[in-house]
């Protein structure tokens, strides 16, 4: 009887686990998704030559802490400078400024599927196939410095700089009704540490 | 040795049949052709926004024990610009005898940059025996974020009202301050 006893609570007990172990494994159902309307943070005045804009549809595979990520983003991005506090001298019949450092902006695009996730794993046996927030936000960070400077070495921020000299001498000649020389120090450009 | 023949021309057949078979059925990768564009433009920014969304995701399930609850936000940004290409000689007029100057720029335009690509974690509940969020059900919620700031701003004008408002007051300034550097009285007028 006691033997039969103990039976029944062992075998009880291995369908609890058992019950358990299925429920945790139960994958999550798709939750509910409520958006708060937009609101503006920051409005900037800022007068800025801008000369490239740029698209790029990239497949992303990044590693960040024996997790790897594959995706495909779309970015969008511009170079431009700041000509309101541009170096200038006017003193003699011509007008020389200088051509001050790039803006490289690159974002993730707005159009739609612009971050598509497609698979992430984890790399060893014991590790997580989820990443964090601050691991996505990682890779993210790192595409952002590879786009950037992907620019520099494609000779894009150069082209920038080019016609910008262009653009500016024809605005300033327009204005200022004397022949104008744009001098460039960096006509590759600047890379900025991140 | 007629019979050898046939059966060599059998055998053949079959292997033929099944190559052709099974090269049919040989699945290619799917191929995606990916898009890079750097287009030379001529644009005069003068305003620049940017506008915060917030999501909310929710997952509460009857057989579920825990909540499963997170808060994200990121930021998308606005420019405005003036197109610098559609400037003409005529729409500068200078009156040397007035010392004045009429410039005529081209309307201001407002365009969506682009979106933060990192996403700020507001708040997170993740119940003990819930799963952690993944990057997909992140990228999701990025994605209906996005879709419904896309359509409130083609919507709601009072993101390009306050964009062009801000843009135009920067062009005056700018415009009058470089005119009257020279000597000139500088009127700025806008084509609509």
């Amino acid at each position: 009887m006691g033997k039969l006893f103990r039976s029944i609570i062992v075998a009880a007990f291995v369908m609890v686990v058992a019950a358990a172990v299925v429920w945790c494994l139960i994958p999550e159902k798709k939750g509910d998704v409520t958006v708060k309307d937009g609101e503006i943070t920051g409005l900037e005045e800022m007068v800025r030559i801008c000369t490239v804009d740029i698209y790029n549809e990239m497949p992303v595979k990044a590693t960040v802490n024996r997790k790897m990520l594959f995706g495909i983003q779309k970015q969008t991005g511009s170079i431009s400078f700041d000509i309101e506090h541009l170096e200038a001298d006017n003193t003699g019949d011509t007008l020389r400024v200088w051509l001050p450092r790039e803006i490289v902006e690159i974002h993730e695009a707005t159009e739609p599927n612009s971050w598509e996730v497609i698979d992430t794993k984890g790399l060893t046996l014991f590790t997580s196939d989820r990443m964090t927030i601050n691991e996505e936000n990682r890779v993210k960070e790192k595409l952002k410095e590879v786009a950037v400077s992907r620019l520099y070495r494609n000779g894009t921020v150069k082209r920038a700089r080019a016609e910008a000299r262009g653009t500016l001498a024809r605005m300033l000649a327009n204005i200022y009704r004397k022949p104008v020389i744009v001098s460039d120090s960096t006509p590759n450009g600047q890379p900025r540490r991140l | 040795m007629k019979k050898f023949t046939v059966l060599k021309l059998y055998l053949a057949a079959l292997i033929t049949g099944a190559g052709m078979l099974l090269g049919g059925c040989r699945q290619t990768p799917p191929e995606r052709d990916f898009y890079e564009d750097v287009r030379s433009v001529d644009k005069l920014v003068f305003a620049g926004m940017s506008i915060t969304k917030t999501a909310k995701y929710e997952n509460s399930e009857w057989y579920k024990v825990g909540k499963r609850i997170a808060v994200y936000s990121y930021d998308t940004y606005m420019r405005a610009y003036i197109d610098m290409s559609l400037l003409t000689p005529d729409d500068i007029r200078v009156d040397e005898e007035k010392k004045s100057v009429q410039i005529t720029l081209p309307a201001v335009q407002t365009e969506l940059v682009g979106r933060d690509m990192t996403l700020r974690k507001e708040y997170e509940n993740i119940g003990l025996f819930r799963s952690n969020m993944d990057s997909r059900e992140r990228a999701e919620i990025k994605e209906k974020a996005n879709e419904s700031l896309v359509s409130e701003v083609k919507e709601n004008p009072k993101f390009k009202r306050q964009l062009t408002e801000a843009a135009e007051r920067k062009a005056r300034g700018y415009f009058e301050a470089l005119f009257a550097r020279q000597g000139y009285r500088c009127v700025v007028v806008f084509k609509k």
